[in-house]
């Protein structure tokens, strides 16, 4: 099973992560009664691991290259996958929304208003107890700190806090700023549309190549606010309600290290094991996402 | 020694000129005829429960200094004046009329205040059994006189009470106005400005006027409105949602909303839309966007801004939107759940009822644009030669149909627009060579490579030299 995603590690365990977090989502409702839209791509990664992870029957994915279509036929790993070819603007309001969803706008652009007008207009338009996840550039990747702030700007206009400066730039900093904005758009297109603010749930920050953003959450009402409570999703170490993101970060190590450090991991939580010659951050990190990690052990 | 009590009362009065002065700053002339007109229709609606107007009429008139509005809208009775209908601010006991307009109790004081300086009011009304319970009343009021008094009291000039109209006689209310301000004066003599309002009254109470109220301005021919309609047709459905608002206070307000597009006028029926940009297309936008009524009083008038949707989640507007219409009735029997300012000329925003119902208009507009962009894209990648698609078609020819006649639709539906055709791959570029060498090596080096004819030593050799070389 060579899959080109296998070279994007953060990518794979982060995708496992949020399959893992939308299981919790039979508490709000079978399973099965639950859609996924998403940007499949030709591999349609996504598709075949909320299929086997969820069990979700009915799929669509939103192509933006018309040329693409015969491979996409092609490629599709299952025939039902209805496949709207177009800009996810034009192609978004051809879902029904009536159903519960979760929607993966899997970008590979930086944040603009663009965006965030599709993520308004599905906020407001999925039915309480639906996904909504969202993947942008992080903004950070190839720009020199000086133009980081400008750039934003460029793209997001008055949404960027004034306050903001340079210094706040530096590492993930505009990172966050996306984040935020994300999260401010999400929240008042709850608010109007549901009666309550949406709720974010994940924020993770993870750079197999460039810097990238997944942010997403949960759209609420006032009547179901309790029931996702009882989905607990909080408890998922990975989880983020705010500011802090959560990293991915996937040391590189051998299968011999692996194989050792998951067998002295489990069940000793109070000191991580070591290797000699490993830095224990990596220690950490493996231990953060091993359950995630995709390939083999 | 017994100390006296101090005085503990501090006077807060209100000084009537400062009164009318701040009762009348924000509203502009236009706005205050339409809310004296507001008042008329509450009356006639009143009368008519089932919402049919005929043989209602108001009539407005103005010129030689005077300014007067008439009405056949049942009138005020003696006992309504004298206790609610000249208080400013509506009293809490007083019930008013389901489904009202007026709402605040301030619309024609205001109006009144903001025409001229003098007042009179004439009003005629019939009670339940038309014997002996109906009434008369005349009063004359010089604004700047009441301004000096310290009661906050007008006085009738005639009042009749207990009395039976005779059953020719209209049982409505004329209220004139004279000793016009100067401006005011100036305003109504102007034509731009008189055409300005025949525009709002026309407009703004369009429902009424589609449901038989007669109105008159200046003429003795009444206004015409036109009715709202969108393309539809068995293929072409508008976007047509029905539901309730449920406003903190619990109380309901039901919400109708269409959407879709008119037919395009003529004209420009195959002109390409990637025109648009060019000066001499350059296209009005002229009637497109959101219309909001609120209890059929027309609130929002073609709106194409942010409150709307428009920019902000859908597209801002581009002249490709112009065959954009969207149509939305609030209506509630309590007129105070509705979402609009007291100079009704815009909501108010902050009505949990109007965010509701504009996350509504929000993602129908998202919506209704990704069919009207489709068609753009489609209209691009047609070639001359094809047979126009049946999508195009629909968009292009689908006549406009009343909304009334409507079915409900959550969806603008349209017939499929064609797949769009996939390019070919390209072909690989290819650059040939040829070159002639000595037929003894040749056969060396073909019998070395196991090769047969002169193309494939060629490009066995070129391969061989890039493997070993570049590659």
């Amino acid at each position: 099973m060579a899959r080109q995603y296998e070279f994007r590690p953060a990518k794979a365990a982060q995708r496992m992560m949020i399959v893992d977090a939308c299981r919790r989502l039979t508490a709000i409702a079978p399973l099965a009664e639950y859609q996924y839209v998403g940007f499949g791509g030709l591999e349609f990664i996504d598709f075949v691991e909320f299929h086997r992870g969820l069990g979700v029957p009915q799929m669509t994915s939103i192509e933006r290259d018309t040329n693409m279509q015969h491979r996409l036929d092609f490629n599709k790993p299952y025939k039902s996958i209805h496949v709207l070819m177009g800009e996810a603007h034009d192609q978004l309001p051809q879902i029904d929304w009536t159903k519960l969803s979760i929607v993966w706008l899997d970008y590979t652009d930086l944040l603009t208003t663009d965006i965030l007008r599709d993520v308004d207009y599905v906020v407001r338009s999925t039915q309480p107890g639906s996904i909504v996840i969202v993947t942008v550039n992080g903004a950070a990747t190839k720009v020199p700190v000086p133009e980081r702030l400008s750039n934003l700007r460029a793209n997001l206009g008055d949404l960027v806090d004034d306050a903001l400066t340079d210094k706040d730039m530096a590492g993930w900093g505009p990172t966050e700023v996306e984040r935020s904005i994300l999260q401010a758009t999400a929240h008042a297109a709850g608010r109007q549309a549901h009666g309550l603010p949406f709720r974010q749930l994940f924020n993770f920050h993870y750079a197999d190549d460039a810097k990238m953003l997944t942010w997403g959450g949960i759209t609420t009402s006032t009547s179901l606010g309790r029931t996702i409570d009882t989905c607990r999703f909080e408890d998922l170490h990975f989880i983020r309600t705010g500011d802090e993101a959560f990293e991915i970060s996937v040391p590189v190590l051998t299968e011999k290290e692996i194989a050792y450090l998951e067998t002295e991991l489990v069940g000793t939580a109070t000191s991580l094991p070591q290797i000699k010659g490993i830095p224990s951050t990596d220690v950490k990190a493996f231990a953060q996402v091993y359950r995630w990690r995709v390939g083999t052990r | 020694m017994v100390t006296p009590t101090p005085d503990t009362t501090i006077d807060a009065g209100a000084e009537k000129r400062f009164f009318i002065e701040m009762l009348t700053k924000d509203i502009e002339l236009l706005p205050a005829i339409v809310d004296l007109l507001d008042n008329s229709v509450d009356g006639a609606r009143g009368l008519h429960p089932d919402g049919d107007l005929s043989g209602q009429w108001v009539k407005i008139e103005f010129g030689d200094g005077s300014f007067t509005i008439s009405d056949n809208s049942g009138g005020i009775s003696a006992d309504i004046a004298r206790h609610y209908a000249f208080r400013f601010g509506r009293s809490r006991d007083f019930t008013g009329v389901k489904r009202s307009v007026g709402q605040f109790g301030v619309g024609m004081k205001r109006a009144i205040f903001k025409i001229g300086r003098a007042f009179a009011v004439q009003s005629a009304h019939r009670g339940e059994t038309g014997n002996d319970d109906s009434s008369r009343f005349h009063l004359n009021v010089d604004v700047e006189q009441w301004a000096i008094q310290n009661e906050w009291t007008f006085q009738f000039d005639s009042v009749d009470e207990n009395i039976a109209l005779a059953p020719d006689e209209v049982a409505g209310t004329t209220i004139s106005v004279t000793n016009l301000h100067p401006s005011v004066q100036d305003d109504l003599n102007d034509p731009t400005i008189v055409q300005a309002l025949r525009t709002e009254l026309r407009v703004r109470h369009q429902e009424s006027i589609q449901s038989g109220l007669q109105l008159y301005l200046n003429s003795d021919k009444p206004l015409t409105a036109s009715r709202p309609s969108l393309q539809a047709s068995d293929v072409v459905q508008p976007v047509f949602k029905e539901f309730q608002v449920t406003s903190a206070s619990g109380g309901v307000v039901d919400v109708r909303l269409y959407a879709g597009t008119v037919a395009p006028p003529k004209r420009e029926k195959n002109t390409d839309p990637e025109d648009d940009g060019q000066a001499e297309n350059f296209q009005d936008p002229g009637d497109a966007g959101w219309y909001l009524f609120c209890n059929d009083r027309l609130l929002l008038v073609a709106d194409r801004t942010p409150l709307t949707g428009w920019g902000n989640p859908a597209a801002a507007y581009h002249p490709q939107y112009r065959l954009f219409r969207g149509f939305v009735y609030l209506s509630a029997d309590d007129a105070s759940l509705l979402p609009w300012n007291t100079t009704k000329t815009a909501v108010d925003r902050d009505s949990p009822v109007f965010r509701a119902v504009q996350s509504e208009m929000k993602t129908t507009l998202y919506a209704v644009q990704s069919v009207i962009n489709r068609a753009k894209q489609v209209r691009a990648r047609v070639e001359e030669e094809d047979p126009k698609p049946e999508f195009l078609v629909a968009m292009d020819e689908t006549p406009d149909r009343p909304i009334s006649s409507l079915l409900t639709s959550s969806q603008m539906v349209t017939p499929a627009p064609p797949p769009p055709k996939p390019k070919a791959p390209p072909t690989p570029k290819v650059q040939r060579i040829q070159y002639v060498v000595d037929p003894d090596r040749f056969g060396e080096v073909a019998e070395a490579l196991g090769a047969s004819s002169g193309s494939e030593v060629g490009r066995l050799t070129f391969d061989y030299f890039y493997d070993q070389e570049i590659g």
